[in-house]
């Protein structure tokens, strides 16, 4: 009710606003000119420009959708007008001086708002057409409906139109058998040919519509989501999996929010069994024991019976979780400061570990050096040295900080496409003989990886930010470095990250899709699938905005969890 | 009080610094620090800024490492070895000029922390004693609001509970009132002349002259990381020995 008062106020203020008070009207139209328009001859050339193309536009948009662009038009006016007297008496009211500082201040954005407001109904138009007003829901028609042969009689017979009179090889389009999709237009027709003797129909059914077809995702609806886990064997494992997820969901945010469980053994329970959840969830759908697909909980390999959009969230899923705590390690390994190796020991070591090489190695390599560049190569070992004194001089002999650092910069310096490839068709070659590992273990290692290097400089740069007081406080107190970075640096400095953290993972989950270039069976690939079916022959917009949706469900929902969670974490911190 | 004093005449060492050296790079930031403190002694340092009043009294508790020299920590000699740190941290707690309290933790959580990780109190008793310390400091009623959500003083104070909740012997101050408006420099001190009345070894860096005065049991005057002085409280400003400290006195004093 209040609400309702307040808008009728400002309305009621507008209104009278509108009503002209001379002595209050002051305007020096040369001011205004020389101020907005006549002050440079290159504004004056773009504003001919843009009205010009706004003009244009607009009359467009009123030949072929005039009720839409009249209303736009009309709350353009009126607002515009309302936004200017209010200027000119300098009696704003909060709308006005929204609109003045929001819409238009300045002649171009007047102008740019119309347009903008004008462009995104003419798109949202166009999308509702194709996507409902002229789409087609239905189930594909079956091949042999398609296209048949039969009688005059039999079609009559079975309530067709009459065709005994109707001229060989021509075309008889019959309205009866039409079928009309959920907007009331017709989207399917069927057409009766006679061949030369009328004694046989040809009969098509034929789809007419011209926008979406949605029956190409309908129909593969459980394919792209879940892909071979529609197998009754297979398929109650994901029900099971989301009907545990929703009630223990439930049931962990009462605990999170129990004040008589707060910072309890149990609550720590709940929370590693979240983290580490995408894993043992990953476990159960791959199910145990002997039968795979035909047993009701036999073990299935995910090579060839994950796919669709499950495959995507726990790829990536997994990578993240196993990337996370790698990640942690490998920023804290980069700044750690441990005594490191002193010179007096790696000099010695990589100077008799040379000599070793070039008197056990390099002898067998010159034997078979086939070039100047091969003979060059054989005295490899000099480099030892060279890397010795380059580990000392800028690591000062630190192991961990050396590991870490070159860790991460080779992941960071690599493509994430690179990776995929290493880990599915290069990483097979190094195996030995009679080892194999699953392309899907293949590809969350890669994936983790990929992504520690990344999380490792986010948390690096977290760690960074915490004053020194904060190690000192925790260093007096006397806790173990353990419990120092535990429960004091670590929870502050990944906070700090949080939305850095967020983004990563969104792109992560978004790059999964890159797998289907090395031949895995994520969303993207079951989507391209479709174009291949008899059914839908072709088809590829539909799957694919899909996907989009998909795609864009859920990274913004991550996005909204992490703004969420930095608020809920921010306590305090005011 | 009378207890306390006696405490204090025939109490042992309970820190020996001999011949302190320290470097940052090439600064020689202490050169031979020497001296030592009975159980129960209160010790103001003085000293301009960067004479190295901080680097000393945080060798101490080893947030700085020494070069040269030996401390002796109640008994301990501190050493690269983490079991004689982990020992002497318990029984020496610090208060700094910043407070450092743990932001993300509310003050009953910042306080109950080390005594639950380190001394393997349960929560319980942990916040049993956290609350008589917060009481006995004054505020006991913040006990649940964060860090950010308290004035300076308040802030101080909590730091001080918290040292003082894991129960140490000795007390490190590194110019604990420096931070704080005007108003509240009086709370915290007298939380900590409480303290010195309490029997508590307390080694305190200030620029709070009538604390030094008032309570100190010696005074320490340091410069150009040595000390240059040692003297009780009346000699050190009515009876200075050195030119130095004359110096020092005129310049603070007549400010
Ligand atoms: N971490 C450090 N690195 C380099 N020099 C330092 C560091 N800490 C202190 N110093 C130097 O050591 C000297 C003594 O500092 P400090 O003990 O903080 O002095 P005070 O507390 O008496 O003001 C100063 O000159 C200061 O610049
Ligand atoms: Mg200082």
């Amino acid at each position: 009710m209040e609400r309702v008062q307040k808008y009728l106020n400002v309305i009621l203020n507008s209104l009278k606003v509108l009503i002209p008070q001379r002595d209050r009207m002051q305007l020096d139209w040369r001011r205004f000119l020389g101020e907005n328009i006549t002050y440079s001859g290159w504004i004056m050339a773009w504003l001919a420009i843009l009205t010009w193309i706004t003009f244009s536009y607009t009359t467009g948009q009123l030949q072929s959708a005039p009720t839409g662009t009249i209303v736009v038009l009309m709350i353009w006016g009126l607002t515009v007008a309302m936004t200017m007297l209010a200027e000119l008496q300098k009696r704003h009211t909060d709308w006005t001086l929204w609109m003045k500082g929001n819409l238009y201040n300045s002649i171009t954005n007047v102008q740019v708002s119309l347009l903008l407001v004008l462009l995104i109904l003419a798109a949202f138009r166009g999308f509702y057409s194709y996507a409902y007003t002229n789409a087609s829901f239905a189930d594909a028609v079956p091949p042999t409906e398609r296209e048949y042969e039969t009688t005059v009689e039999a079609v009559a017979e079975a309530g067709g139109p009459n065709l005994s009179r109707m001229p060989a090889n021509l075309e008889f389009v019959s309205p009866t058998e039409s079928i009309t999709n959920r907007a009331g237009v017709v989207v399917r027709e069927t057409a009766y040919i006679l061949n030369e003797d009328k004694t046989v129909v040809t009969v098509e059914n034929r789809d007419i519509h011209t926008g979406a077809t949605w029956g190409a995702v309908i129909d593969n609806f459980s394919n792209l989501l879940i892909f071979r886990y529609k197998q009754p064997n297979l398929v109650w494992r994901v029900y099971a999996v989301l009907i545990f997820i929703a009630v223990f969901g439930v049931a962990s945010t009462f605990m999170y929010r129990s004040e008589r469980l707060r910072s309890s053994r149990l609550l720590s329970g709940v929370s590693l069994f979240w983290i580490t959840s995408p894993i043992i969830i990953y476990q159960f759908l791959l199910g145990a024991g002997e039968g795979g697909a035909e047993a009701f909980f036999g073990r299935v390999s995910p090579d060839n019976t994950l796919g669709g959009f499950l495959f995507s969230v726990i790829l990536a899923l997994m990578a993240i979780v196993i990337s996370f705590p790698l990640g942690v390690l490998l920023a804290l390994g980069r700044r750690s400061e441990v005594r490191g190796i002193p010179w007096w020991i790696t000099y010695p070591v990589a100077g008799l570990g040379m000599v070793y090489l070039l008197f056990t190695n390099t002898p067998t390599l010159l034997e078979g050096a086939r070039s100047n560049f091969g003979i060059l190569l054989a005295y490899w070992p000099i480099l030892i040295p060279v890397v010795a004194y380059g580990f000392q001089r800028t690591w000062e002999g630190n192991v961990v900080a050396a590991f870490s650092t070159i860790f991460i910069e080779v992941w960071r310096g690599i493509p994430f496409i690179t990776v995929l490839f290493m880990s599915i068709i290069l990483f097979p070659i190094f195996l030995p003989e009679g080892w194999e590992v699953l392309n899907m273990t293949r590809v969350v290692a890669g994936s983790a990886m990929f992504s520690a290097a990344y999380l490792a400089e986010n948390v690096r740069g977290g760690l960074q930010a915490i004053p020194r007081g904060q190690y000192e406080a925790a260093d007096s107190l006397g806790l173990s470095n353990f419990t120092k970075y535990r429960l004091i640096i670590l929870p502050q400095a990944i906070r700090l990250v949080i939305p850095a953290i967020v983004g990563q993972f969104i792109g992560l989950f978004k790059d999964t899709s890159l797998v289907y270039l090395v031949g895995l069976f994520d969303l993207l690939a079951v989507a391209n699938t479709i174009a291949s079916q008899p059914d839908w022959l072709g088809i590829r917009t539909e799957p694919y905005i899909f996907l989009l949706a998909l795609y864009f469900v859920c990274s913004s929902a991550m996005a909204w969890y992490s703004r969420r969670l930095e608020r809920q974490l921010g306590v305090g911190q005011r | 009080m009378a207890e306390a004093k006696t405490l204090k005449t025939t109490g042992d060492n309970v820190i020996v610094c001999n011949e302190v050296q320290k470097w940052y790079g090439n600064y020689h930031a202490l050169r031979g620090v020497s001296m030592s403190v009975r159980s129960g002694e209160v010790i103001v340092i003085l000293g301009p800024s960067g004479s190295g009043k901080s680097t000393f009294i945080r060798t101490l508790n080893r947030l700085e490492e020494h070069q040269g020299g030996d401390i002796i920590v109640d008994g301990i000699t501190l050493s690269h070895d983490v079991r004689n740190i982990a020992e002497i941290r318990r029984e020496v707690g610090m208060v700094f000029q910043q407070f450092n309290l743990f932001p993300h933790l509310t003050v009953l959580e910042n306080i109950t922390l080390a005594p639950i990780h380190v001394r393997k109190w349960s929560r319980e008793r942990a916040e049993e004693v956290a609350m008589k310390w917060l009481t006995r400091v004054g505020i006991p009623e913040q006990a649940d609001k964060y860090p950010g959500q308290l004035s300076g003083g308040q802030q101080q104070r909590v730091a001080i509970a918290r040292t003082l909740t894991m129960e140490p012997k000795i007390l490190l101050f590194d110019e604990p009132t420096s931070a704080l408006d005007p108003e509240m420099i009086k709370e915290v001190l007298d939380v900590m002349r409480d303290l010195a009345n309490s029997g508590y070894t307390i080694l305190a860096v200030t620029h709070e002259m009538g604390f030094a005065r008032t309570v100190a049991d010696r005074i320490i005057f340091m410069d150009a990381g040595q000390i240059v002085e040692e003297n009780t409280p009346d000699n050190f400003f009515h009876n200075p020995k050195e030119e130095r400290t004359k110096k020092f006195l005129n310049q603070i004093l007549n400010h």
